[in-house]
Parts: structure tokens; sequence; C-alpha cells
């Protein structure tokens, strides 16, 4: 035993006979990758959930309902937009958020029974765009995107499309009033027309 | 190819590097017996991988852990197998490691040159401790909780600087978010930093110094690879199958002999609750041995329980090597490693043996033997000692496995800001029933002895001046009080003293001239008005009747009822046993709706009569409500009665179709119901006593 304890380095240099065993070492590497790849598995499946997740769940998603945003008359009638909160019920994986401020649109009315409604995040990367009134223009503060009043890209802006505008319906609240209801939707940014996420 | 590989073999060596790795010298041939020291660093590299991809769905905070591990435990896809894996390979290290050491010792591979590895190898298994304790907090469930607060407790019993360790530790004085987050930065970052570079020197000095060759002159040398590798790598499957078998273990699991729902993985327990005691706290099973150790020692040494003693171990471990130079000593080390071993299985065993096995108690001597009176008096007081901490825990852990079940079914509707603890303080079935063993079993049972109850509704008062209130309201319950044998009985007003010689239980044996036939519609009609949601709706017509019965035979000469009768002689039949009128009854009996009549010292307490003043009330009017919304059996009940865990897809799927039928989905899952919830003090005590005589 001594020899060995004191042999080190020395041990390295093969001084027995390679066994050339192909099928030893094909198995090994086979047992192997079954032993690493369980739980390296086991954590894709976990990592990826939320891709499956997606589609299937549908709890989170925009598009759905109808969102009551305001009533119309809290709609300024000169035509310039406003912002308003979009307040609804909100799950963030394992916690239930209800009624609580999920994004912003702006609203503008174009009628007397018209309302207007743009998503307020920029198409460019979805930064919350503001409102000029002197310029009376949409502006992203983070890359420089403008847009008209109606919403239009302003030539150079670095946006791919015209802000994002939402369905909109005046409906008629128990009280008798005017409502604006609208239909909230995200978008994908960066793409040249509007695709929901 | 050839030519990449030149080419960073030119700028690494990395062919040689390979080349060493792999055609390492194992004198004497490959054998099975030196496997061990691959398994160890095979289920480190499981943890680190499985610990990453857990990180990426935990989050640590006192009111997001529990949340974010039921998460992944119960929605992920595949969450529960990462998380039994993650669980049951920590576990599998430490056996491991146990092995690693012993075979190191006896064939006494610590001594020269090997003592500096002998001493990493030591630090190793200090941090692989470390990890265990400070990973079975951060689910942040009742037992983790628990459990650790016990070896916090204990750092700060350190002498001089306990109490600075204990709150560096925690985060503050008490336990909260820091607790978690740095807990969790010990876990996932110093440790297995220190893990890793002690690793890698631990590995490198034994390269350097070479296999310790049970029997060189066996067989021919080898090479490391393929010979010994496959052997390693065989084993390591072997370890990853038998942590598999833990992880879908719970399948076979039977609800109806564990009273648990069979769990996939890991356990998840009820979230913590600092507010709310655990009995059946433990550490992780291989810290049993310390906490066994503790029982042993008075209050003035506890300090050398918990901290000297276990100390003085661990040097003795640290001394071996030099002890390991004389003859003798090597034996020394040998018979201490076994004794200790042996002193461990011994005392896992006792805590063991205590927790799940009942005492015996000792049988009594006959009366004239003297002396053997009273040894058996000494027996006696011990066995009842023993007794004591056996149903304890039995009643603590059940009841802890009926609420982390209860916990997962409430979750399902997704988690309020407050946490989980939130849902369940709020939950009628969990915490109304807490309110009405300590508020109103007193004096009302709640349990009936010709149905069978499902377990956790259960109260029995042992000098019940109440009626039983199990499920209160319903046609039965209704049905029985109108009924001459029954409503002198306990379960209704025998055992009161307001009411047990009063004019209803006068009328209805005396005096009642209505037919059978008209009681069942007068019961349906009333508890069509109570409404409880387990009510088996019956035909209008049936109610109509029983309406007409109710004004017409005279119930209406005493209570009130609608439009017709009086308020002031008896309890108002209007919406009777309906949720507002329990909340209104248990708020305030002496209103003149209910007993205003009855004399104040025999009637039941007003618990929340002071709406304006709520330092009056006995309890918040958030607590009548639970308690009311208890009686009633009026909670929340699972979508999909969850047997087991389900693989998440199917479980996904489940819901979809659940949703679709919403409507018929009133499962009758309290009958499958787990164990014992609520308190099933008297019953448990009652089965052991049997069980102990």
């Amino acid at each position: 035993m001594n020899d060995q304890e004191s042999t080190g380095e020395a041990a390295a240099e093969p001084d027995i006979p390679q066994r050339r065993n192909f099928f030893a070492g094909l198995v090994t590497i086979i047992l192997g990758a079954i032993a690493g790849l369980v739980p390296i598995g086991a954590g894709l499946a976990v990592l990826f959930d939320p891709l499956r997740r997606r589609n299937q769940d549908g709890r989170n998603q925009s598009g759905g309902d109808f969102v009551r945003i305001t009533t119309l008359k809290m709609v300024n009638a000169d035509g310039l937009p406003q912002r308003f909160p979009v307040i609804k019920d909100r799950v963030d994986h394992f916690s239930r958020f209800p009624e609580m401020p999920v994004g912003m649109v702006y609203l503008r009315q174009t009628g007397p029974d018209e309302v207007v409604a743009f998503q307020a995040d920029c198409p460019h990367l979805g930064c919350k765009v503001d409102f000029l009134p002197q310029r009376e223009q949409f502006s992203c503060p983070c890359h420089a995107s403008y847009f008209e009043l109606d919403g239009t890209r302003i030539g150079a802006s670095p946006s791919p499309r015209s802000l994002d505008t939402l369905d909109v319906e005046i409906r008629t609240g128990d009280a008798g009033e005017a409502e604006v209801w609208v239909r909230f939707e995200e978008f994908k940014t960066g793409e040249a027309t509007k695709i929901s996420k | 190819m050839m030519g990449l590989l030149n080419w960073l073999d030119d700028r690494t060596g990395i062919r040689g590097i390979i080349h060493e790795t792999l055609y390492e010298r194992v004198p004497g041939g490959a054998r099975w017996r030196y496997v061990w020291g691959s398994t160890l660093a095979f289920t480190f590299f499981v943890q680190l991988v499985t610990g990453f991809f857990l990180w990426t769905a935990y989050s640590p905070s006192s009111l997001t852990a529990w949340e974010s591990v039921y998460y992944i435990q119960h929605e992920m896809t595949g969450g529960w197998l990462l998380r039994g894996i993650h669980h049951f390979t920590a576990q599998a290290m430490i056996v491991l490691m146990v092995l690693h050491v012993f075979q190191v010792v006896i064939d006494g591979a610590y001594k020269a040159p090997r003592e500096i590895n002998f001493w990493l190898g030591l630090v190793l298994m200090l941090i692989v401790l470390g990890l265990s304790l400070t990973g079975y907090l951060l689910p942040w469930d009742q037992k983790g909780y628990y459990g650790t607060k016990v070896a916090t407790e204990i750092a700060q019993n350190t002498p001089l600087v306990g109490s600075t360790v204990q709150q560096l530790l925690v985060g503050g004085s008490d336990y909260g978010h820091q607790t978690v987050s740095r807990f969790f930065a010990l876990h996932a970052g110093l440790l297995p930093a220190l893990m890793i570079g002690v690793l890698g020197l631990h590995i490198a000095l034994f390269r350097r110094q070479g296999l310790t060759a049970k029997d060189p002159d066996r067989k021919p040398d080898v090479y490391f690879w393929p010979d010994q590798l496959l052997r390693d790598v065989v084993a390591c499957l072997a370890v990853l199958a038998v942590i598999l078998f833990f992880c879908v273990r719970g399948a076979w699991s039977e609800p109806e002999t564990t009273g648990v729902v069979a769990t996939l993985g890991a356990e998840l327990g009820s979230p913590a609750d600092p507010a709310v005691d655990y009995s059946a706290a433990r550490p992780e099973w291989y810290f049993l041995f310390l906490f066994q150790f503790l029982h042993y020692f008075g209050k003035d040494q506890q300090v050398m329980a918990s901290i000297v003693y276990p100390s003085l171990v661990i040097v003795i471990l640290f001394l071996m090597p030099i002890v390991g130079r004389w003859k003798l000593g090597h034996r020394f080390n040998v018979v201490f490693l076994f004794a200790l071993l042996l002193g461990v299985v011994y005392l896992t065993g006792r805590a063991i043996q205590a927790d799940y096995y009942p005492p015996i108690a000792p049988a009594k001597p006959s009366q004239e033997d003297g002396v053997a009176m009273s040894d058996w008096k000494k027996e006696y007081d011990q066995w009842e000692k023993e007794y004591q901490h056996y149903t304890t825990f039995q009643k603590g852990s059940k009841y802890e496995k009926w609420k982390s079940h209860r916990a997962v079914e409430l979750a399902e509707q997704g988690i309020p800001a407050g946490g989980m603890l939130e849902l369940l303080r709020n939950d009628p079935k969990t915490q109304g029933a807490v309110l009405f063993k300590t508020y109103c079993a007193g004096c009302h049972t709640h349990t009936a002895a010709d149905v069978d109850l499902p377990p956790g509704h259960e109260f029995t008062s042992a000098t019940p001046t109440g009626a039983n209130l199990y499920r209160f309201g319903s046609y039965e319950w209704i049905r029985g009080i109108l009924d001459p044998q029954k409503i002198v009985t306990s379960d209704y007003f025998g055992a009161t003293e307001a009411h047990a010689e009063g004019e209803m239980v006068g009328y209805v044996v005396d005096d009642m001239e209505i037919d059978d036939a008209d009681l069942v519609n007068v019961a349906h009609a009333l508890a069509a008005d109570a409404d409880r949601p387990d009510r088996e709706p019956v035909g209008e017509d049936l109610l109509e009747a029983g309406r007409t019965t109710i004004v017409e035979e005279g119930c209406v000469d005493c209570h009130q009822y609608g439009d017709e009768g009086d308020l002031g002689s008896a309890p108002d039949l209007t919406d009777y046993a309906s949720r507002q009128w329990l909340i209104d009854l248990v708020s305030n009996p002496a209103h003149e709706r209910f007993y205003e009549y009855v004399d104040d010292g025999r009637r039941m307490p007003a618990f929340h009569d002071s709406p304006d003043d709520p330092a009056q009330n006995i309890l918040r009017q958030e607590d009548v409500e639970l308690i009311v919304d208890f009686l009633r059996g009026d909670w929340y009940r699972s979508k999909h009665g969850r047997a087991a865990t389900p693989p998440p897809a199917a479980a996904a799927d489940a819901e979809a179709a659940q949703r679709a039928d919403a409507a018929a989905a009133q499962p009758a899952d309290d009958d499958v119901e787990p164990a014992a919830a609520g308190k099933p003090e008297e019953a448990t005590t009652g089965e052991a006593d049997a069980e102990a005589q």
C-alpha cells in the first residue's frame, strides 16, 4: 500500500496495458447520461412551465372581456386624450389580486357618443407614452417615438406602428349613466402589425 | 475537428487534463467498494442542478415562500418531481456521507499523508449539515418554521456570542422576511460556493494521493476509465433510483390508512404560523438524535447537551488522523465511530418510538405488596409522561396533515396578497372549528350518535349544557327537535337548564298534534329558509305545505314566522338558522328575537353585542361569522377532490373540465376528508387508551 501512497503524479503514467473495452465505455457513457439527465430533465420541465402555461391558462391573459374604465362624463369633451387606469382582477402565479390596476389606457372623445381608446404602452418597446398637450402629440419618453392625436405614428419614430387602439363600447350603467368599457389587451412590441400577446 | 482540438490543447493542455482524469490508476482493480465518494459527488451535482431550477421559481419572503413552493409543488409541470428529487437527495447525501466517513476511518485512509484531506472531508460534512438546516426552513411551513426555530434558539444559547449570532441569522429578533432571505442566501449562495471550493480541493488531494487500496495485489491495476467509472455510474444510478422511489412512493399510500392525501415528491406542510402551536415540531430525521439527546439533560445542562457535547464529538473527529498514528489510536477511532453510530441509532430509535408507538402502561401490582406499589407509582408516572408525549405528537401531526391538505385545497382559488395564512385564518372549516372549540364546545357538542361524521367536525362536550349543533339547521336536525323522543335528549334540549322542561319540550312531548307527514314538511320548509349549502332541494309544494302548517297548526302561537305571530315568547322562526339569523343569535341571544325571556344566568352569553365598542365584545364580528359559517358547513369546497397530486397537466385538464360543469361540482369530498381535522382529542385519546390497556 505504501508505494501507492507515495506515487503521486507517477501513477498517471500508463505503465499498465490500456484496456480497450469499448463496450464498458459505451455503457458507462449511456448510464452516466441517464443519471445526469433525470435531474436536469425535471428542472427543465419546471423552467419551461411558463411556455406551456401561456395558451392554456387564460386567467391572466388580456383580450377577453370588456372592462369598465369610467363614465362618459369623465372623458374630456374637447377631444384631448386622457389617461385612465384599467382596474381588473389580476393573477400573478400563485397570488390573486382582486380589482387592482393592471394597465393604462388613453381615452379620447371623438363624438357625442364616441370614444377612442389607446393602449398606453408604446408599440416600440412597451414604455408608457406621455401626452404633450402643448404639441397635441403623444410621445414616448424612452426612445422618442411620436404619435398624432389619432395615434398615427409620426415620421422618424422608432415605433414600428401607430398606437394600438382598443375596442370601446358605450354602455348604460345601473344608474342610467353612460359608461366607457374597453376590451383591454396587450400587444407584442416591435411588430409592424398589432398581434395579441 | 482534430484541428480544433489541437488548437484548444495548445492553449489549455486539455488532452492532458482529460487523460489524467480518466487514467487514474486503480490499484488492485476496479471494485464496488470504491464507489461511495463518487456517489457523493453525484448527489452534490444533483443538488446543484435541482437547486438552481427550484431557485427559478422560489420567492424568498415570509408572504411568498410557502406560496411559491405550493406553486412549484402543485401547479408547475414536473415541480413535484424536481422538489422531490432535491428533498430526498439531501437525505441520501447524509446517508452516503456517513458510509463514506466509516469507510475512510475503518480503512485508515485518514493516515499520513491524507490527514488534510480527511479534515477537508469533515468540513464538507459540516457544510452539508448546514445546507440541510437552512434548506429545511425555506418552504416556510409549520415543520420547517418550528424545527428551525429550535435550532436558532439553540444557537442563542452559545456563550458570549449566542444572541448576536442568532439575531444575525434570523435577521432581527423575530422570524420574518429576512429570516427567509438570509437562510436562502446561505443555502443557495454561501454554502454551495464553499462546498464547491472545498470539494474541489478534496478531489484534487484525493487524486494527488491516490486511492487507498484495500487489497492492492488482489488483481492487476486498472485505470479509472472505464472499469471503475462504470461501477461508479451504476452506483449513482442506483442511488438515483432510490431517490426516485421515495419521490413516487406517495402514489401508493391510501388515504384510508395514512389519514392523509397521498402526495408525490416532498411533503409541504401548512404555512408557518407563529400564532399557532405545532406540537409535532421535529427536526429532519437525521437530526432527531440531537433532539432526543436534549431530553436527558436538565435546565442547567442544556448548553452542554446542545452545544458542548456535539462540538466535542466534532473535535474528536478532527483529531482522528493524529490519534490514529498509533495502532491503539486507530482502534480507538474505529470503536469511537461505531459507538457514536450506535448512540445515534439508539437515540433516533427512541425518538421515533416515543412519537409513533404508544407506551405500555405498567401492570398494577396486588394491593398488599407495599414496595412494589411505590415502584409501580413511579413507573406509572413515567408512563403517563411518555403517553402524554405520544398523544401530543400524534394529535399535532394529524392536525397538521389535515391543515396542510386544507391549505392546498384553499390555494386553488388563488392566494390573496396577505398570503396563504390569511386565507387559512379566514376559512370557516379551519378557523371556525378552532373558534368553536374555544368558545362553544364548553357547552355545545358537535356530534351526533347516529351520524357517521366526517372527522374533524366532532367536539364532544364532557358536560353539555347546550344542544348538539352538528348540522344545525339541516332538515334532519329540525326534524329531530320536533320528535318527542329526541327533543328530550342531550342532543337537543335535554341538557339545557332553560329549556329541558320548557314550553317547547312540553309542547312537542305532550301537546303536539301534527301528523308525521306535516312535520316532515315543516322541517323541510324551515331547512329551506336556513339554506345550508349541503341542503338537498325538495319540491316547492312540500315547502308551501310546511309553511302553511307552521302558520295554521299553532307554531305561531309562540314563535314569530314572517308576518304571523309575535316576538317575545320564543325565538323568531323567520329565516330560522339562516346565516344572518345565526350571526344575530350568536352576537346577542338576549335580543327579543331570541331568548330575551330566558333569565340571564341560564342564557348563552352574548358574543358580540356592542358593535360600537369593540373592546366589550368577546368575539370580533369576523369571528362570529367564521363560527356561523363553520356550523352551516359553508366553506370552500375543492373543485377537484385532489386525492393525490395529479400530474399538473392532468390537473389543468381536470380544472377545465370542472369549470365546464361547475354546477355539479359540489363533491361530497367531506366524507373522504383526511384525518382528524380539527381536534379529535377525545376520539384519539380514546382509541389510544384502548390500545394502551
